[in-house]
């Protein structure tokens, strides 16, 4: 299945693949119990390239994030993450992953906890000083400066999810896997945070591969939107979404904008119906 | 002259004043306010057990007023002793004894508590012998182990160390298997080690599980050095002070009452020894300890 054409295939803008699923299934459990989550999956992500992935509760958005991180392997197909297998991507700390919840340790504080990847990669040649200097400019990035000694549990959720953010880049990856990151956070929260996400996108060249249920969001944010169907899940349209960068305030109130999320929110529900 | 005075004034006004911070005086504030609760605790207790003895009328051969207790203390027993000085000698033994049981205690329960969270098949294996051994009437067995061990203090210390072995046993399993699964999903992109999962995950998680568990064990632990000195043959220990003071309640009532009190300073002191411990190690982990 694997093939080394996928790993530097190259997309319509001349760029590297990231990440590339090819006839990805995945299977849980075995025998009569067993459930397809996901069947015969296509698709790549182009380097720096912003892909969102929206679909019905169940349609294995987060099972495809879980693939590329090698938290789970796929029953059949093949799955490439910067032309490698995801175990290598993931020994060699080329992604970040980021849950819905900020999965922050309690006992560390904020300093710490965006620390803790650093002291478990032991990165050759990071000088203790280039570290901390590291730690206090992503922490100034997200917003952060004066609660280096504070617990987590002594900030808000937004801020919370600031610093798991913080510590998914501090050791520069070159991809970021978000599993439904502001899912838990207020309305007015998360739009400031999808700005601030899509500023520190463009500020960092990452890739960013997103699980969202949120229409909006996923068309504010991502250069293109990818709508699965119902368990099990497929890719059920691709949606290009060519607003301008960088995505402000104003381009949420443009017409092209609504366009975009009602022809989104049209592909959800032919993707509720059935498949394609 | 004012002039050169009020900066040393007004500076050591702001020193005041910046020691006085919110959270100093808020911190005073509850530690006075948890002073001023044991008190009134402490004088509802003296309360009641005078009142319990006017309104029973009872002779102090039943019930001794409660500074008859705290004078007897400071009366000379038959070996020419202070009575306070020989409960207290007593006392220390006891305490020996169940510190001794109770680090034992944490050394064994953590390990077989780890294993049970760690390895499904150990776990499963070592299972029904910790509910076994849990089950085991202690009073019923501590005069076996007395003849088969012998009546030194570490007999009795290894009967506390059996009671005060459980509670860390299941604290540390549920401590070191209650972990989420993102956090388990994080270490995993991390790459990380079986042992850094343990040791920066898994361990500093676990430890309001394991102080939870180490507070009830250093409870269990005075109870069963006790327990372990009331078979005949021990000599010393707060366990036979209070084994004698029962043959001689009638006629002396305060010999008993004054050992209690002292059996349960003890096991306070334990208790507040594992949560000064717990203050210090627990620093960073509020929100646990709150819920």
């Amino acid at each position: 299945m694997t093939t080394p054409d996928i790993a530097t295939d190259t997309n319509t803008n001349g760029s590297r693949t990231a990440i590339a699923f090819a006839s990805v299934r995945k299977e849980f459990g075995n025998g009569a119990n067993a459930t397809l989550a996901i069947e015969s999956v296509d698709l790549s992500v182009a380097e720096r390239e912003f892909v969102s992935l929206i679909g019905p509760s169940g349609c294995g958005k987060s099972t495809l994030l879980r693939l590329a991180a090698d938290l789970i392997e796929p029953s059949d197909g093949s799955v490439l993450v910067n032309g490698k297998s995801p175990r290598q991507a993931r020994l060699d700390r080329d992604y970040g992953f980021i849950f819905q919840s900020p999965t922050l340790f309690d006992w560390r504080t904020v300093w710490k906890n965006v620390a803790l990847p650093l002291e478990i990669m032991k990165i050759g040649g990071m000088t203790r000083e280039k570290r901390d200097e590291e730690i206090e400019r992503l922490l100034g990035m997200v917003g952060l400066d004066g609660f280096e000694s504070h617990h987590p549990y002594q900030l808000s959720g937004g801020m919370q999810q600031r610093v798991s953010l913080a510590r998914a880049l501090v050791f520069r990856p070159s991809i970021l896997l978000m599993d439904e990151p502001f899912g838990a956070l207020d309305e007015i929260t998360r739009d400031r945070m999808n700005l601030e996400l899509h500023r520190i996108w463009a500020e960092t060249n990452t890739t960013i591969l997103f699980v969202t249920h949120s229409i909006p969001e996923a068309v504010l944010l991502s250069g293109r939107v990818v709508v699965m169907t119902a368990r099990p899940g497929r890719v059920q349209q691709i949606v290009p979404i060519d607003l301008p960068y960088p995505r402000t305030t104003e381009v949420e109130e443009s017409n092209r904008y609504y366009q975009l999320v009602t022809e989104v929110r049209e592909a959800l529900g032919q993707a509720m119906v059935g498949g394609p | 002259m004012s002039s050169s005075v009020s900066p040393d004034v007004s500076a050591l006004i702001i020193a005041r004043a910046r020691f006085w911070t919110d959270e100093r005086a808020e911190r005073f504030r509850s530690a006075s306010a948890r002073l001023t609760l044991i008190l009134i605790l402490v004088a509802i207790f003296l309360g009641g057990w005078e009142f319990l003895k006017w309104a029973t009328d009872a002779p102090r051969t039943t019930l001794p007023h409660f500074h008859e207790v705290v004078n007897y203390l400071f009366t000379t027993n038959s070996q020419g002793d202070k009575v306070w000085l020989d409960t207290g000698r007593n006392l220390r033994l006891t305490f020996i004894e169940a510190l001794t049981g109770l680090v034992v205690a944490i050394v064994a329960g953590f390990t077989t508590g780890t294993m049970m969270a760690l390895s499904r098949w150990t776990g499963r294996g070592i299972m029904p012998f910790v509910i076994g051994a849990q089950t085991v009437p202690i009073v019923a067995i501590a005069p076996a182990l007395v003849i088969w061990l012998g009546t030194g203090w570490e007999t009795k210390a290894l009967i506390a160390g059996f009671l005060a072995f459980f509670p860390i046993a299941v604290s540390t399993a549920r401590g070191i298997g209650d972990v989420s699964h993102d956090s388990l999903d994080l270490m995993a992109s991390y790459g990380a080690s079986r042992s850094e999962i343990f040791f920066k995950l898994r361990l500093p998680s676990a430890l309001p599980y394991i102080f939870t568990g180490l507070e009830v064990a250093a409870a269990f632990s005075v109870i069963g050095a006790i327990v372990a000195e009331l078979p005949v043959g021990s000599q010393d220990g707060i366990g036979v002070v209070i084994l004698t003071s029962q043959q001689y309640f009638s006629l002396q009532p305060e010999s008993l009452f004054a050992a209690i009190g002292g059996a349960c300073l003890l096991g306070g002191a334990m208790v507040a020894m594992v949560r000064i411990i717990q203050l210090v190690v627990l620093r960073g982990h509020r929100r646990q300890e709150l819920s």
